[in-house]
């Protein structure tokens, strides 16, 4: 019996693309193909689904990693395999917290799509070792560190040193102290500079 | 009895000069006993030894006694030269016993004065400030002023205050030296000269237990004035860079959803370049899955012919597609309706629009999980300020407990400026309440 499986993009090329991957494949039959990761969980209750495929982020401001964490707690037994194109660290990690079954990078496709689909369905947690590399001035994502990425993350709102301090809960100087640091590391001359490359090359999207 | 002058002149000038030396310290030492008021014991004291050695010195100089023997040659008492006489030895002695003591009551005064505050020390002390000060009372006499007033008073006006009322009105109206001075800021009374330098005035009446008076203080802040407006220029600024970052952000998610697209399309594109090697092979040499090319060829061209715009930007959007996709009916009772939402057309803002879009999405999938009805009626007062949801399942037995979503919901609403209220008897009610 093939597995049911409901697509969630707000894309309508990869959107249709992934339909077609689920269409080309006897073991599975899509139920549902939809745009927003807000209204997934009520079609998880109105449907009966074995797999979901979905993005992160959404045109809606919805995002995919919430849900995934909503219809974890509706139904666990649901798999859920995220993709998504964004090389935002803390997505692996946040994914995991959130239950997700697997976790696929659309550009990266070092596995078909497929192939995770039916390990997921297997039992298999598959996720990447690692984000993808993106290249930050002179540095790349993965030289910096958690903390750092964090203060990049609210740096790249528009937030101010005593506003970001705030919002992480740490000292004004830790903050000035780690953004020279990424200064330091990246080459990059100012923090706007900093800020900007940051959300250009998808390190960060803090609306997320 | 022989004359003062046919005395030995040694003796004479050996008594002479204790008395002096003995005389000037004691008047000294009253003299100054005088000028502290804690020193009156010294005073006393003072004025006893000053008696004393009055009469004592001109028994000495006048005793005849002692000058006769001197004369007649004899000397007697010890081997000290002057001391002709054990009387004249006992008065010597207790001579020097109150110079001494003199002394050290002297010393003793003196470091008492280098440790105490007096009011010359007062003086002093203000003299040392960096800011003018000055205290004066209601007719603007002044009581003191400290060298520093009296510098930036002359720099101002060319002279020295003789009112302090008078001097702090001219430079209230400007009737000061350098011509092109501005007043900044009228409260606290910033003046600039025209050597850019500022000043800070500040007038205040102190009252205490001997009456009112008033202080004057001015401060040359020229070079904080000019941190300021450095600080400010930078704020501005920052706040410029700010703004830009925000807006960037939206922008920049624009963007990553047409690299998404691009990327997407690139796709269809190489895979319609397989296509075309694999129908070419096939027709050339007969190998390959014609089934497979074929189905490859529908699924491409269905892509390429289906192109749906992808706009889901209005939060209510999906909510509302996804209630009539399970089967969920919305009902819009109040002066709102679903296409005024979806078009816009009641101008409310993108935060209200994303609450009544959570809020929906709550109250239907509470709908479907615990009340198990199929309609979610939705009351929306024209002005949006107030929202009320309610649906057609079973009402709950117990009080709400709030956690996840409802949790969002109030905390979302008081980030909007709405007060959540619900009611679980006689049914469900959730009520958003405009609290602005």
């Amino acid at each position: 019996m093939p597995y049911k499986v409901m697509i969630v993009d707000d894309q309508n090329m990869p959107r249709q693309l992934f339909e077609m991957i689920v269409n080309s494949s006897d073991n599975y039959t899509l139920v549902k193909s939809i745009q927003s990761a807000a209204a997934a969980d009520m079609y998880v209750l109105s449907n009966d689904i074995d797999l979901i495929i979905m993005d992160i982020v959404m045109a809606d401001g919805s995002n995919g990693l919430d849900a995934a964490a909503e219809i974890k707690k509706l139904k666990p037994a649901i798999k859920i395999l995220i993709v998504t194109s964004m090389p935002e660290v803390s997505f692996l990690e946040r994914a995991r917290e959130a239950g997700v079954d697997s976790f696929w990078y659309k550009e990266v496709e070092d596995k078909p799509l497929l192939d995770v689909m039916d390990r997921t369905m297997a039992g298999e947690h598959v996720y990447p070792d690692k984000t993808p590399e993106v290249k930050l001035g002179l540095a790349s994502c993965s030289d910096l560190t958690e903390r750092e990425l964090e203060v990049l993350r609210v740096l790249s709102t528009g937030c101010s040193d005593q506003e970001i301090a705030d919002a992480l809960h740490i000292s004004f100087a830790t903050v000035r102290t780690h953004i020279n640091h990424m200064l330091e590391k990246t080459g990059f001359a100012t923090r706007t500079e900093l800020a900007i490359n940051a959300r250009i090359s998808g390190t960060v999207i803090p609306e997320i | 009895m022989i004359s003062y002058f046919e005395v030995p002149i040694e003796a004479r000038i050996f008594y002479l000069l204790l008395f002096f030396l003995t005389e000037v310290n004691n008047i000294a030492l009253l003299a100054f006993s005088f000028l502290q008021p804690d020193a009156f014991k010294e005073r006393k004291v003072s004025s006893i030894l000053l008696v004393l050695q009055i009469v004592v010195g001109y028994n000495i100089i006048a005793s005849g006694v002692q000058v006769e023997r001197v004369i007649a040659g004899v000397r007697v008492g010890g081997e000290l030269p002057l001391i002709y006489d054990i009387e004249a030895a006992i008065i010597v002695d207790i001579l020097v016993v109150m110079v001494s003591y003199s002394l050290y009551r002297t010393v003793e005064l003196a470091t008492w004065w280098a440790s105490h505050l007096s009011a010359f020390s007062i003086k002093h002390s203000m003299d040392a400030l960096p800011e003018g000060l000055c205290y004066y009372d209601q007719e603007g006499r002044i009581y003191i002023i400290n060298t520093t007033m009296s510098e930036i008073a002359y720099a101002l006006t060319g002279s020295v205050i003789k009112n302090a009322i008078d001097f702090y009105n001219d430079v209230r109206n400007l009737k000061i030296v350098p011509e092109d001075s501005v007043i900044i800021n009228e409260e606290d009374l910033i003046v600039i000269s025209s050597g850019d330098a500022v000043f800070s005035f500040r007038n205040t009446a102190v009252k205490d237990e001997f009456g009112v008076y008033y202080e004057l203080k001015v401060a040359d802040i020229t070079e904080e004035y000019s941190k300021t407006r450095e600080l400010y220029s930078k704020q501005v600024e920052l706040r410029k860079q700010q703004k830009y970052l925000s807006q960037l952000g939206e922008s920049i998610k624009q963007v990553t959803i047409k690299k998404e697209i691009l990327a997407a399309k690139i796709k269809v594109h190489d895979k319609l370049g397989e296509n075309l090697i694999a129908a070419r092979r096939y027709l050339a040499t007969g190998e390959g899955d014609i089934e497979a090319i074929r189905n490859l060829w529908i699924a491409n061209l269905t892509l390429l012919s289906n192109p749906q715009t992808d706009t889901v930007e209005n939060p209510l959007n999906s909510i509302l597609s996804a209630a009539d996709d399970i089967g969920i009916k919305l009902v819009w009772e109040g002066d709102v309706n679903d296409e005024m939402l979806l078009s816009n057309s009641t101008h409310v803002s993108n935060s209200v629009l994303v609450l009544l879009a959570n809020t929906l999405h709550e109250c239907i999938t509470n709908t479907m999980r615990h009340a198990h009805g199929d309609t979610v009626y939705v009351n929306i007062s024209n002005d949006f300020r107030s929202m009320v949801f309610r649906n057609n399942g079973v009402a709950p037995t117990n009080a709400v407990h709030e956690s996840g979503g409802l949790l969002n919901i109030r905390r979302q609403s008081a980030e909007t400026g709405y007060r959540m209220v619900i009611i679980s008897h006689p049914e469900f009610n959730l009520m958003l309440k405009s609290i602005l």
